[in-house]
């Protein structure tokens, strides 16, 4: 691929549930560096499946084969903690026995710094988003948007190429909704991270780059 | 109003079946403190009593739980985890286990009959076989418990977080879920270690002599009925759960510990070889450990069997002269009523002590009120010996109306904890809409139960079932003391016979206390299977 390839491309891409023997022909998904491209289907249709196929989990229903380039590399063959990419998940996006300081060093370790540069980084990333003062907190004493935005934090902190976010948006109100959903895109965008998300909610996309129909028919 | 009668009646029965023993160990604790000026000390060799007992009770918990962390970390990071594994280690009776141990590893054993050199490591009574023992007991324990524990928690999404953000299963495994998973253990880490530190009748058989760990020394003070001995034991009984406590506070300690040591790795780099290394070292034991304590437990069956069947069995011989029956034969009166005796107990104490669990699960769901858990484990974190000789000075045996319902009564009351361990969380875990639902079609409560909510606790209910069985089938202290050796059963003569140097009784004994045991699991795996297939 050259220099000038896209961040994101997966193509010919067929997911096939191994029980039925159902097969479904996916849309070529290709994303430029920050862009942002949105699935929506209905409820039992695959997405959180296909998801998890992406990021390289074995789902024991379905198989999820095609071409899979993140930033020109095949991912296929890789593991997860090699594939570059990070998930976001709609519940639970902390670990909640660690401090909000350790869950966002976990995502810190590949940059190989000393831990007094990690804290500095912590604790600036902290401030940007306005919540230095929750550095030492359990994530059980943070709010549901708060919780959300530290997930997000962490998984950027560890600079995959691509986000994938899973219904991230789904346990929070609807007010609180809107604020952490503008604030997710404009945040991705900023640090030109790409990502895909997929959600049964209109509204959720709002933002993206790209639609992605999910296909209702079935092929062979 | 009869409905509310009904709770109330089922509230004073089980209340009252769980507290009262509590009341007679208060009433009959003995206050003499083991302090200077009262001789306890001078007993001979009571320095290296009171020094190899915390060594066995501190290294055989801190092996086990080293041995379940690495086979929990292997099983948590495979897709198909195994599941009966340790099943038969986890279902042989501690004494039978011993037993066939013995023979097969100790000099003038069958391994050292078969091998050209001697196995330097195990001498038939001393502190490497008794921890030796524990340890390949203990760890099935706390894997068993270890999964259960595990299944409460989210650790697949957890790994799968910590893989997304870079950090491969293994290690993954070792800074999320190990720190959360040993904080759920907790309690039954502080059982297991008690446990270790008070254990009587495997100490017996495989602890060292001269002096013996305080346990048996305890036990042997009790059963002489002269006054200094009687003062000692009342003073050994509270330097016992002094032991108990410095249990806690050791394992309590090592859990922030390494919960501590282990939070200041997040964040550190670690060369994809090293994890790499790390992760194949951790498959290599745990399949290895799972390996050893297969072939050790049916090596240790077979032994049995082939000791209660073989006759002219001499040293050096790998082989006895003749294979028959005679001795089944022989002992079959006694073994008989021995094994009905111990057969009626369990199944008695096992169905008694599961509707007492099952009962004071829906009480506290019907009154949303959630008792803690370590207040109904208590049995567990006191050593039980101190607790039995506790209830020998009390009216204990003047308000039970027989020398059966009296033991009876202690095994329910002992198994009672290990059963809640295991129906508690499986029961949390079931959502209580489907007995609302039947309650709104007309059924009343506990039918309501019965149709909609035990059918998806059946395989709890089994678990439960079998593991209240099984620690009544391995009950020796309360058995012995509390009926004054009037109420025999095979683990009671079991220790009983091992004193002397014969094998064939003691293996006659042990084989049918394992195959009781094995039937329980058996009968156990069958019934869930049944109900799976259904």
């Amino acid at each position: 691929m050259s220099s000038e390839s896209p961040e994101i491309c997966f193509r010919e891409q067929l997911l096939h549930w191994q029980e039925s023997g159902t097969t479904l022909a996916l849309p070529d998904i290709i994303l430029a560096k920050g862009q942002s491209a949105g699935v929506m289907g209905p409820s039992g249709c695959g997405k959180s499946s296909w998801l998890r196929c992406l990021l390289g989990e074995a789902v024991g229903h379905v198989k999820l084969t095609g071409e899979f380039y993140v930033r020109d590399r095949e991912i296929s063959k890789l593991a997860i903690e090699d594939r570059n990419i990070g998930i976001l998940l709609q519940d639970n996006p902390l670990f909640p026995h660690y401090s909000v300081r350790k869950n966002l060093a976990f995502a810190l370790q590949k940059k190989n710094v000393s831990r007094a540069e990690q804290n500095q980084m912590i604790a600036s990333q902290l401030a940007l988003l306005g919540m230095a003062d929750f550095i030492d907190r359990l994530p059980g004493q943070l709010s549901g948007g708060q919780r959300a935005r530290i997930g997000l934090l962490r998984t950027v902190l560890a600079e995959p190429a691509l986000v994938l976010l899973d219904e991230p948006f789904n346990a929070l109100d609807s007010q609180r909704r809107q604020q952490v959903r503008d604030w997710t895109f404009a945040f991705l965008k900023q640090r030109g991270i790409s990502s895909i998300i997929v959600s049964h909610q209109a509204d959720d996309l709002t933002y993206v780059d790209q639609h992605v129909s999910w296909p209702e028919g079935v092929s062979e | 109003m009869i409905r509310q009668a009904m709770w109330v009646l089922g509230l004073v029965l089980t209340g009252g079946a769980l507290l009262a023993p509590w009341w007679f160990a208060g009433q009959g604790l003995p206050m003499a403190l083991p302090l200077t000026g009262t001789g306890f000390w001078d007993y001979p060799g009571i320095a290296t009593v009171v020094g190899k007992t915390l060594l066995v009770g501190l290294l055989s918990s801190l092996l086990a739980l080293a041995c379940a962390s690495l086979i929990m970390a292997r099983d948590a990071v495979a897709l198909n985890p195994a599941r009966n594994d340790v099943g038969i280690t986890f279902a042989a009776p501690h004494l039978a286990f011993a037993i066939a141990f013995l023979w097969l590893f100790t000099p003038y054993g069958w391994f050292d009959r078969l091998l050209p050199f001697s196995l330097p490591w195990f001498e038939q009574q001393s502190l490497v076989t008794l921890i030796t023992i524990l340890v390949i007991k203990e760890t099935p324990f706390l894997v068993v418990m270890g999964r259960q524990q595990l299944g409460q928690l989210p650790y697949r999404q957890w790994l799968l977080q910590g893989q997304a953000l870079g950090t491969a299963p293994d290690r993954s495994w070792w800074l999320v879920v190990f720190p959360a998973w040993l904080r759920a253990m907790r309690l039954i880490l502080f059982a297991v270690a008690i446990y270790s530190v008070a254990v009587v009748d495997l100490a017996q058989v495989a602890g060292p002599l001269n002096p013996p760990l305080l346990a048996p020394l305890i036990v042997s003070w009790q059963l002489q009925f002269d006054a200094v001995s009687q003062s000692l034991a009342a003073q050994g009984t509270w330097l016992l759960i002094a032991f108990g406590v410095v249990m806690v506070v050791a394992f309590y300690l090592l859990e922030r510990s390494l919960t501590k040591l282990i939070g200041w790795r997040i964040g550190s780099r670690v060369k994809p070889a090293v994890t790499r290394i790390a992760a194949a070292a951790t498959h290599w034991f745990s399949f290895t450990a799972r390996g050893i304590f297969v072939v050790v437990s049916c090596m240790a069956l077979v032994a049995l069997v082939a000791l209660s069947l073989g006759r002219g069995w001499f040293y050096p011989q790998v082989l006895p002269q003749v294979w028959n029956f005679e001795h089944w034969l022989e002992r079959s009166g006694d073994a008989l009523t021995l094994a009905t005796t111990t057969l009626g107990l369990a199944l008695a104490t096992a169905t008694l002590a599961t509707l007492m669990i099952v009962w004071l699960r829906e009480w506290q769901r019907y009154r949303s009120y959630e008792l803690a858990d370590a207040w109904l484990l208590l049995a567990l974190f006191v050593p039980q010996l101190s607790l039995v000789v506790a209830w020998l000075a009390s009216d204990w045996s003047t308000f039970m109306s027989s020398t059966y319902i009296s033991v009876l009564v202690a095994h329910v009351w002992f198994s009672f904890a290990y059963g809640y361990l295991v129906y508690a969380p499986a029961e949390r875990a079931v959502t209580q809409i489907h007995l609302s639902v039947g309650r709104s079609l007309g059924y009343r409560y506990w039918h309501s139960w019965w149709w909609f909510k035990r059918p998806l606790l059946h395989s709890a209910l089994a678990h439960c079932f079998m593991v209240t069985f099984l620690v009544s089938v391995a009950q020796y202290v309360p058995t012995l003391l509390l009926s004054a050796g009037r109420l025999p059963t095979l683990t009671t003569e079991l220790v009983a016979v091992s004193s002397g140097g014969e094998w064939q009784l003691p293996a006659l004994y042990a084989t049918l206390l394992w195959l009781i045991a094995f039937s329980a699991l058996m009968l156990t795996q069958i019934t869930r299977k049944k109900r799976v297939l259904r």
